[in-house]
């Protein structure tokens, strides 16, 4: 069977800039993966060939077993949402506004929404808890419920991948919290395949089923928080000595990574 | 389907379509009476009617007045819509129709034929088209790298309009005593403007209104960036391309036949936005009523404030329109 998303050796640069090489990577269930590395190893530009905002040098991204390049614009933005690193829509759209342009891959040239459109719309705002900001402008709108406007978009395209692009940059960690508590009752709710750029490692750890690594455009580590997240990995990969230590509170227990030192090589 | 209440908008912004149709019809009907001579409503429908073309008003309307106004309306909706389209396209709000060297690619061109010959004159709304089309071309070869850039061809436009503003100035220092007769063009108007600028102008205008109402959607989801649109499946290089080139002959064909009234691109767009909002759906037709009301209105003004004397009509609108745009942004602040 084929995989949802799959990379097969990919070779990717960034203008003048090799940024990755070789890669190869699959998903292969509904479940949240995340992506970490250092600044500049790549992440993002990983995320943008996967949803196929950057065509890769050599290699291939297969959605649901067919060469992503060659599948039609629209027939991609039905299974798979994007949501670009800082994303920013003009103050004068309301959140109904944006949520509503989720709709374009559906809609014909001509013709206005049609009833299901309008409901998917409806659908989409109470998912992210915005019902009663519907008509509010987007520049009234704090950070976090901004990025929620966002998602509300991503879930119109009604698709099964959500590709998303350090989701809780800018937020305070209140906000970066109930994003991410979004979106995972959003993949369990919806069963969706996620891929997210993540910075924080604690967060990676707590919200992520796999976590890929990358370090110098190339998969480092790749596995479960368990796997991936140790002391070793994390000086090999960030340069920094870190205690890696689960806690117990209330019941349950954490894996939680608390880097209190660089590296003295690095110094 | 779960609720979310009815868009408070819709009511307003459906008013503005209707009552922005209605005033426009208005302003062309008082743009045709007004003028030195005062005609009534019953002699305009009967210069329309061809068997009553004898009398002298007749004539006045059917000859100078509605082709006047036409042009004006016309020259309102192409360089409105060529405003909302490139403000969009660039994501820049300062974005008007100068900024692809539309601007200045006319008016080195009028002023070459208006400065070295004189006599011909009547070529100039065909040499002007020429120029503004050339100089677009140029600012988009340079700006040309795996598709076009927003920033680049900004300041592409800048650079090139800077070089054909410098070759404007030489003409009119090397040509001092002629540069009365560019004046009145480089300042726009709509004197002696007949049915044949009509003619030049109306195609694009069809083609205008016709691509912006088919690429309203794309219009907006441009505003979202590029990596959103192209998550959405927009081909945003394709989508861009088509769209430059559609403002450029919309903002050429203006200015050939009206000379440069740069002032509708710029005001009308953000006019618009602060009424109707983004959605491009509703903002392009307004844009384009607003437009033309806004051209035909100050138009008609300019003939009569100092009669007999017209004053230009492009100063006229900036002196009216300038003020106004700075009250509706003022209050639109408030609002937040």
């Amino acid at each position: 069977m084929s995989a949802i998303l799959e990379a097969r050796k990919l070779t990717l640069s960034y203008g003048e800039k090799m940024v990755a090489s070789n890669m190869s990577l699959r998903f292969d269930k509904p479940e949240i993966v995340g992506i970490i590395g250092p600044n500049g190893s790549g992440k993002s530009t990983l995320l943008k060939a996967l949803s196929r905002l950057l065509k890769p040098v050599s290699g291939q991204v297969l959605l649901m077993g067919e060469a992503i390049e060659k599948l039609p614009r629209r027939k991609v933005a039905k299974w798979m949402s994007v949501l670009p690193q800082g994303a920013q829509a003009p103050g004068e759209f309301v959140v109904y506004d944006l949520v509503a342009c989720g709709r374009t891959p559906y809609r014909s040239s001509f013709g206005a929404f049609s009833e299901e459109d309008r409901s998917v719309i409806a659908e989409s705002i109470h998912m992210v808890g915005l019902q009663d900001l519907t008509y509010r402008r987007m520049d009234t709108l704090s950070g976090g419920e901004r990025q929620r406007a966002w998602l509300a978009l991503a879930l119109a395209q009604q698709s099964s991948i959500l590709m998303l692009d350090e989701p809780t940059t800018y937020l305070d960690v209140h906000h970066q919290l109930e994003m991410l508590k979004l979106i995972q009752r959003l993949q369990q709710e919806l069963s969706l395949t996620v891929v997210m750029v993540l910075h924080d490692l604690n967060q990676a750890i707590r919200f992520c089923h796999q976590i890929i690594a990358i370090k110098d455009g190339a998969v480092f580590a790749c596995g479960t928080p368990e796997e991936v997240i140790t002391s070793e990995n994390m000086k090999k990969l960030y340069g920094v000595e870190s205690i890696v230590t689960h806690i117990a509170y209330e019941g349950s227990s954490f894996l939680v990574c608390f880097p209190h030192n660089v590296c003295s090589a690095a110094l | 389907m779960k609720a979310i209440g009815a868009d408070p908008r819709s009511a307003f912004r459906n008013w503005m379509v209707v009552g922005g149709a209605m005033l426009l019809l208005l302003s062309i009907l008082l743009g045709i009476s007004t003028g030195a001579v005062q005609v009534g409503i019953g002699e305009i429908l009967d210069s329309l009617r061809w068997t009553q073309l004898a009398g002298e008003n007749q004539q006045i309307i059917y000859n100078i007045r509605i082709p006047r106004v036409m042009v004006g309306a016309l020259v309102g909706i192409n360089l409105a819509l060529a405003g909302v389209i490139l403000q969009g396209v660039l994501r820049n709000p300062l974005a008007d129709p100068g900024i692809v060297g539309v601007t200045s690619g006319a008016g080195l061109a009028a002023m070459v034929v208006l400065i070295l010959w004189p006599e011909r004159t009547f070529i100039v709304p065909v040499v002007a088209f020429a120029g503004a089309l050339a100089a677009t071309g140029l600012v988009f070869l340079l700006s040309w790298q795996n598709g076009i850039h927003p920033l680049r061809l900004i300041l592409a436009g800048v650079a090139v309009s800077a070089f054909f503003g410098g070759g404007m100035s030489a003409l009119m220092v090397f040509h001092s005593d002629k540069v009365q007769g560019t004046v009145n063009w480089l300042a726009g108007g709509f004197q002696g403007r007949s049915w044949d600028h009509v003619r030049m102008i109306m195609p694009y205008t069809l083609l205008g209104l016709a691509g912006a109402l088919y690429g309203s959607r794309y219009l907006t989801i441009l505003n979202l960036g590029d990596d959103a649109a192209k998550g959405l499946g927009v081909p945003v290089e394709r989508v861009r391309f088509f769209f430059i080139i559609l403002a450029a002959l919309l903002a050429a064909s203006a200015v050939s036949v009206a000379g440069l009234l740069g002032f509708v691109g710029l005001i009308v767009p953000h006019l618009t936005r602060l009424l109707v909002g983004v959605d491009s759906e509703y903002m392009l037709p307004c844009a384009a009523a607003f437009g033309a009301i806004l051209v035909v209105v100050a138009d008609t003004a300019a003939r009569v404030i100092f009669r007999p004397v017209e004053i230009p009509v492009g100063v006229l609108m900036a002196f009216l329109g300038a003020p106004f745009f700075l009250h509706l942004l003022r209050k639109g602040v408030r609002h937040k």
